[in-house]
């Protein structure tokens, strides 16, 4: 009998070792990538008056804005068949005066087999953000795609509530991916805590310490997600669910974070439809990223989606809401909506050029800088048009 | 016992059959495949044809790097392409294909010879760089009379054709190669 099984194991064990085809060895290649953006906007938000920014005058309606990533490619493959390589990308970041510094995006690294997965390893997206299906959109249109960035935040803080699980957080972490079985892959990432980059520990302090578990919002983050692509006839699906939940900090009464999305995209005749919703135990911005009060009510958002490609033009148009509890008696839920068509051309290989529209309905949010007063909880509503160019290389 | 034995049989083999099965169906999925809220992603194509700008190492897929015509928009390798053409550049060109592969001179008399003359026909045969990835057919005829006669060529000066096409090919990877170092 235990013959018979170990024979068994190691003809199983022989078929998936001989699936591996012959690979030959690359030398690694190390190549420099990125994009530039440029992009005006024209900006009508009844949150930019006087009366609500208490500046003398409202907020003019015209403004231009620059973009850029530069990012360092590598990529090899030993002669074991194992590809292996890292990226390092290197952003714009408003985190000074003039918004012109630079500093990293994500810096990761990885190894990959042909029959075993991919393993990656620093700063990048969790397993649950990677494997996500979302709503299909075109450059620069979206949820949260090129409005955002043209107007300012509300009290809280944020632009836009409508997002997809984890909104890119790039905190330091390790990820696993599965190979693809009959359409169908997986993937599991965990990151000790939420800080990224170097983890330089900062003595004297007793709130950035990584390995405290009082600081930051997020410890122990879990995520994970399994995901179907395929095709029937003529018709492509791809459809995803994506779980996370991380522990609150030690010492805060927050109740822990948890963030689920579930997606689904189908595309023929170069139209792809979709959307997607997202909920859990979260609040602000990013599903997931921080606890939520206790006595607070779950957050949700979700979005639908529709982009048709043909030759160089893509157009597409997309519907999302999202619902966040205000925390304060006698205040609704903020609910923010938005509704968005556009269009993107290629000029050529890499070069785009896109405009779009969009409204933003956010009601129940008070203006920045203002008491957290039922009285300040007002209606936002907001025309966004942009046109602009992206350029990659 | 045997019953056990039996399904254990049973069980092996239904793996293995299902093993066969994975093997069209099981893959790693290359990194592009994942949801990406990249800019850079979201832009179709790359300015200068490929995924970055080579700083280190050697082009791989770089157009004509391996001559498979994928990205110079031809059907065929493009090494054999060119080196046919060369090879066959003493005859004048009569219909040249580039997407089939298909390459026809007219007829040529070589010179100082008035009563003899030769067409070729060279197929390509795919986009990978092979020694058998050619082909040249040889057509002579004699001036008998006042008519063209088909006359039989030897087949080793088809195969000599297709031997100078092949080193040619080779040369002409050689200097690609070079240039992307």
């Amino acid at each position: 009998m235990r013959k018979i099984l170990l024979g068994t194991t190691a003809v199983v064990g022989a078929a998936l070792m001989g699936m591996s085809v012959a690979q030959a060895q690359t030398a690694p290649t190390v190549r420099v990538g990125g994009y530039f953006e440029f992009t005006g906007g024209y900006v009508d938000d009844n949150f930019d008056t006087a009366a609500t920014t208490g500046l003398p005058s409202s907020r003019s309606k015209v403004d231009f804005r620059s973009d850029m990533e530069l990012h360092v490619i590598v990529r090899g493959k030993a002669a074991n068949g194992l590809s292996y390589g890292a990226e390092i990308e290197l952003q714009m970041d408003a985190n000074n005066t003039s918004s012109t510094a630079v500093d990293t995006d994500e810096m990761w690294g990885f190894v990959s087999s042909p029959t075993l997965g991919t393993l990656q390893f620093g700063d990048q997206d969790s397993a649950a953000d990677q494997l996500k299906v979302a709503a299909p959109s075109v450059t620069n249109l979206g949820e949260s795609g090129g409005w955002d960035e043209f107007i300012a935040p509300e009290a809280g803080g944020t632009r836009y509530i409508l997002t997809t699980i984890n909104d890119g957080s790039d905190s330091t972490k390790i990820i696993y991916l599965s190979p693809q079985f009959f359409g169908f892959d997986f993937g599991v990432s965990y990151a000790p805590n939420q800080y990224e980059g170097e983890n330089f520990l900062i003595g004297g302090s007793s709130t950035v310490l990584q390995r405290d578990s009082n600081a930051g919002s997020i410890r122990n983050e879990l995520s994970g997600a399994i995901r179907y692509r395929g095709s029937f006839g003529n018709v492509g699906v791809a459809a995803a669910f994506s779980a996370m939940r991380g522990d609150a900090p030690s010492g805060t009464t927050v109740r822990d974070p948890n963030a689920y999305q579930a997606g689904l995209n189908l595309s023929a005749y170069g139209v792809t439809v979709g959307g997607h919703y997202v909920w859990g135990r979260y609040g602000g911005s990013a599903p997931g990223r921080a606890g939520l009060a206790p006595g607070l009510n779950n957050s949700n958002n979700w979005t639908i989606g529709a982009t048709y490609r043909a030759g160089a033009i893509a157009v597409g148009a997309f519907y999302a809401l999202g619902k966040r509890d205000n925390a304060l008696v006698g205040v609704s839920d903020r609910e923010q909506q938005a509704i968005g068509v556009g269009a993107v051309y290629t000029m050529a290989p890499g070069l785009e050029v896109f405009a779009n529209y969009t409204n933003i309905e956010d009601e129940n949010v008070r203006a920045a800088g203002t008491a957290n007063v039922a009285a300040n909880y007002r209606n936002r509503s907001i025309d966004v048009f942009i046109i602009g160019t992206r350029l990659a290389f | 016992m045997r019953l056990t034995r039996l399904m254990m049989l049973g069980f092996t083999a239904t793996l293995i059959a299902g093993c066969s099965a994975l093997e069209g169906n099981v893959r790693t999925p290359e990194l592009d495949e994942y949801s990406s809220d990249r800019r850079r992603d979201q832009v179709r194509g790359r300015l200068g044809g490929t995924d970055g700008i080579l700083i280190f190492g050697t082009e791989r897929n770089q157009r004509g790097g391996t001559g498979s015509g994928d990205a110079s928009g031809i059907g065929v390798n493009a090494f054999l392409w060119r080196a046919a053409l060369d090879t066959l550049s003493f005859m004048p060109l009569s219909s040249a294909d580039p997407f089939g592969g298909v390459m026809i001179t007219d007829w040529y008399s070589p010179p100082g010879t008035t009563g003899e003359r030769f067409r070729a026909t060279a197929y390509i045969l795919g986009r990978q760089l092979r020694s058998d990835g050619v082909r040249v057919a040889l057509f002579r005829q004699e001036l008998r009379g006042n008519a063209w006669v088909d006359v039989p060529v030897a087949a080793s000066t088809a195969s000599e054709l297709e031997d100078q096409v092949l080193a040619r090919a080779r040369e002409l990877r050689a200097q690609s190669t070079a240039a992307a170092r």
